[in-house]
């Protein structure tokens, strides 16, 4: 586990999300944003205006910055998101597509 | 749906409430966003397996066992990722609860809604690296992984130490520990600090963790701006002079992958605010608080506030309030009367006393002169809707100088977060430009819902 930036442990069972397209190992009990983050994928999105990368930074859902795009979903917060195995997640750009 | 009590959040105020008012023969109806009752503090991950991880080094959840019960409590209906919307005149109380929108009638209502961040903007804070205080806890504390490698810990106050300590014990290189305040508690006030030994020791503790791990720990330092392209990259940061301004003269530049900052809290006044209630502002608790009674009522006949969101001054104050919040609502039902409830009540503003005289010094330890503003004119303050700070000042230069008129010109504050993370700095840009105290500058009032809900929720009305 010294490739990432998850605490040594055993983290239990082993999941898989597709993330932009790639397979990435997860732990069931972490969220999008902690798996995230963990693997050293810490921009979300793209702002709608200025275009800017946004990623986790109030951790705890009040921001809305960590917003991305879930199983098809836009605008859902990393950092609320529990994971699931096969789980898609997208880095979003501006608002997302239009459901 | 019944419930004669009504709970809005479920971190120790909340547990707190309910437990003590449902001991009292209250039935209560819980509700929190998160899928786990503990709030922020006692926060701990939801798989058992992960619990496991250097468990050793958070006991948070393991002393929020006892209190983590009450959710059990057959008076206590806990609804897990339920969304406060409103509180209507006619007493209805509205969330969203499972897709759909529910609506109760509670005799009494306990809002124990915490706090969130204080915003601090500066050139480079929205950059991907850059996280607040609270963030890595949670990080740390629920997914057990660390934020980046090489990290700075800036801000101001007692969780930005607390942080800055629980990332050297999970590995984490810590570059530098800066703190805004002089970091001094007046002469006067030290033996105030033995009223709560075991609090002093905590905070001792923590300074010893960075000493030992040879982490520098600067007062009167701050960090005064990120730099990276798609992340953060390297930290500029500066001493603070004595007209409270960093000092850039003597600005150096460290060389980082993650930037922790925690200008300490702000209570989170929204349900509060929105229901009417009356406020008085308070800097050492925060800003904006509703105005209680010794039984903790607002100004709205009913409708209690404990914890944070009534000032922000750590986990043994919620504790202590919400417990008293719970007996009062109980009492109101008539459940709890008698001696036994007024002792019990007596006991606990008696307590509530010496903590507070006690936290008067913690206050005046990392009380600043003044608030720095660091953000230059193009640093976005608003996060939602991307203003600059430019933007904000070019209206208050015309003569835009209340928060709401700002708001509707500007949109700052009208995105996701509804203001939760702006709201402070429109109000200190106010009073900066026309000389007023962050006291006489109104914040707008909020409207449901509080949070961004679907509409599929509001249609699924149940």
């Amino acid at each position: 586990m010294s490739d990432d930036l998850r605490l040594a442990g055993i983290r239990g069972r082993r999941i898989s999300l597709i993330v932009d397209g790639r397979p990435v190992t997860a732990f069931e009990g972490e969220t999008v944003a902690g798996v995230l983050l963990a693997t050293g994928r810490i921009t979300s999105r793209r702002t709608p205006v200025r275009e800017e990368p946004r990623g986790y930074y109030c951790g705890m859902g009040q921001c809305w910055d960590c917003v991305l795009i879930v199983d098809g979903r836009p605008n859902q917060r990393a950092c609320m998101t529990p994971v699931a195995d096969g789980m898609r997640v997208e880095t979003q750009a501006g608002y997302g597509p239009p459901p | 749906m019944s419930g004669e009590i009504l709970v809005i959040g479920a971190g120790p105020a909340g547990l707190a409430a309910a437990r003590t008012a449902a001991g009292y023969g209250a039935r209560v109806v819980l509700i929190d966003e998160n899928r786990q009752a503990g709030g922020q503090y006692y926060r701990h991950p939801t798989s058992e397996a992960l619990r496991t991880v250097r468990g050793d080094l958070f006991d948070e959840a393991v002393r929020g066992a006892d209190l983590l019960t009450a959710v059990d409590d057959t008076n206590v209906m806990h609804l897990s990722g339920a969304v406060f919307y409103g509180f209507f005149d006619d007493g209805v109380a509205a969330f969203v609860h499972d897709g759909r929108l529910i609506r109760i009638t509670p005799r009494a209502t306990v809002v124990a809604a915490g706090a969130t961040e204080r915003p601090m903007p500066f050139p480079g804070w929205t950059l991907p690296g850059v996280m607040g205080a609270g963030a890595v806890q949670n990080l740390l504390k629920g997914q057990r992984t660390l934020p980046g490698r090489r990290v700075l810990v800036t801000g101001n106050g007692p969780l930005t130490l607390l942080a800055a300590a629980n990332l050297v014990r999970c590995g984490a290189e810590v570059v530098e520990v800066l703190e805004a305040a002089a970091n001094r508690p007046p002469f006067a006030m030290l033996p105030r600090l033995l009223l709560e030994p075991e609090m002093l020791l905590r905070g001792i503790g923590y300074r010893a963790i960075l000493a030992r791990h040879r982490v520098p720990f600067r007062a009167r330092y701050t960090i005064v701006e990120a730099r990276g392209s798609n992340r953060v990259e390297a930290a500029v940061v500066a001493p603070i002079a004595e007209d409270g301004a960093p000092d850039l003269s003597r600005a150096r530049t460290l060389d980082i992958d993650t930037v922790i900052v925690g200008f300490g809290l702000v209570p989170a006044s929204e349900a509060t605010r929105s229901m009417g209630c009356a406020h008085g502002y308070e800097a050492g608790k925060g800003g904006w608080i509703p105005i209680r009674d010794e039984n903790l009522e607002t100004s709205r006949e009913g409708v209690f506030a404990a914890g944070e969101c009534a000032g922000a001054a750590g986990v043994e104050k919620a504790l202590l309030e919400g417990e008293l919040a719970g007996l009062a609502a109980a009492m109101r039902l008539g459940v709890a009367a008698g001696p036994r409830a007024e002792i019990h009540r007596d006991r606990l503003r008696r307590r509530l006393r010496r903590l507070m005289a006690f936290r008067v010094v913690i206050e005046a330890i990392y009380r600043l002169p003044a608030s720095p503003l660091l953000a230059r004119d193009d640093t976005v303050i608003c996060r939602c809707e991307e203003v600059t700070l430019a933007e904000a000042r070019r209206w208050t230069a015309e003569g835009v100088i209340e928060a709401n008129s700002l708001k509707a010109i500007t949109r700052m504050s009208m995105g996701r977060c509804q203001g939760r993370n702006c709201l402070s700095t429109v109000a200190q840009l106010i009073a900066a430009e026309t000389g007023r105290d962050a006291a006489e500058v109104p914040l707008p009032r909020p409207r449901p819902p509080l949070k961004p809900v679907s509409v599929g929720a509001l249609l699924a009305d149940g």
